[in-house]
């Protein structure tokens, strides 16, 4: 992603995206977080509605989509386990480190490696990689020539 | 040639492309690859509002399946009959609802090949959703004549990270 200028406007595609996989991964995180925990302390949905005062109808709806989540339903689900959330980890894109693992199949045909492979010197973002299969899929052909290792 | 190979040079021929995340230095847990017609969507030229904002959105959905360690039982779901090995993903945050449809060569590889708006699709009983599975089964036999899917009812066998739903299942 390109830094901004002062009055540079984000484009929508991007604020949906980052709007969509900021709510997604704090549904998958919590979602993790309550299987688990639902689980080593034998509750049921029925049972966290009743701790958090709300009808079971609800908690099933806050659990099956994260578009249901706001930072008060968040709370209330983690209040239901003792637990509260720590603020999220703020990260400038320009200090992100390369990904710590990339699935084989994605270094093949992407050439993106992770931060600790050895072909570390030939890392290429994520985004450089997508920018190209984007400029070469003007006639939809990935180029296989861009890969790298 | 192995089945990676074929997803390798099936690349390299322009029928699949792989899903990168968009954010820079997310992990690549697992790998998804889209047929061309969801690929043209995903690197549209600029549209309206509402296209902008449906795109940004779906490209987040996808990627929960390459980088979320992990997957919640809202997001992958086998269709019926579960012989065909068709699984479906879900990008519903706002209208229209997309139903991503694809099949596993092997655990945490996801191949789409086809998708459709929810609303277009009726009833589980439909002809509609009938058609989109034969599709999907059609596709795949076109990208890999010699390859099966993985056949498996077990979302824990094709997706590493998958999250056990017998939770939600209330004992009352």
């Amino acid at each position: 992603m390109k830094s901004s200028t002062k009055t540079d406007p984000k484009p929508i595609r991007d604020i949906a995206y980052y709007e969509q996989r900021f709510r997604n991964r704090v549904f998958a995180k919590l979602i993790s977080f309550v299987t688990e925990e639902a689980r080593k302390q034998g509750l049921t949905k029925k049972d966290i509605a009743q701790r958090i005062r709300k009808d079971p109808a609800s908690v099933t709806r806050l659990l099956s989509n994260p578009s249901n989540l706001t930072l008060d339903t968040i709370s209330d689900l983690l209040l239901a386990f003792d637990a509260e959330a720590e603020p999220p980890e703020i990260v400038l894109f320009k200090d992100r480190r390369p990904p710590n693992y990339v699935h084989p199949l994605i270094v093949k045909t992407l050439g993106i490696v992770a931060s600790d492979s050895p072909n570390q010197a030939t890392t290429r973002s994520a985004n450089d990689a997508q920018k190209n299969i984007v400029m070469s899929g003007q006639d939809l052909k990935f180029r296989a020539s861009a890969t790298v290792g | 040639m192995s089945i990676e190979d074929e997803i390798v040079d099936r690349v390299s021929q322009g029928m699949l492309f792989p899903v990168a995340p968009k954010a820079q230095g997310a992990t690549i847990r697992r790998a998804m690859f889209v047929a061309e017609k969801l690929w043209g969507e995903l690197t549209s030229p600029e549209g309206d509002e509402e296209w902008e904002d449906r795109i940004g959105r779906l490209q987040a959905d996808l990627e929960i399946f390459v980088t979320e360690a992990e997957i919640a039982p809202q997001y992958l779901f086998l269709l019926y009959p579960s012989a065909d090995a068709v699984w479906e993903t879900r990008s519903i945050k706002d209208r229209p609802s997309i139903r991503v449809l694809g099949l596993f060569p092997e655990t945490d590889v996801f191949v789409s090949t086809n998708h459709a708006r929810r609303e277009d699709l009726g009833g589980w009983q439909s002809r509609e959703w009938k058609t989109v599975k034969r599709v999907a089964r059609a596709v795949w036999r076109q990208l890999f004549p010699t390859y099966q899917p993985k056949i498996t009812a077990r979302v824990n066998e094709v997706c590493s990270g998958a999250t056990n739903e017998i939770f939600y299942k209330d004992r009352s």
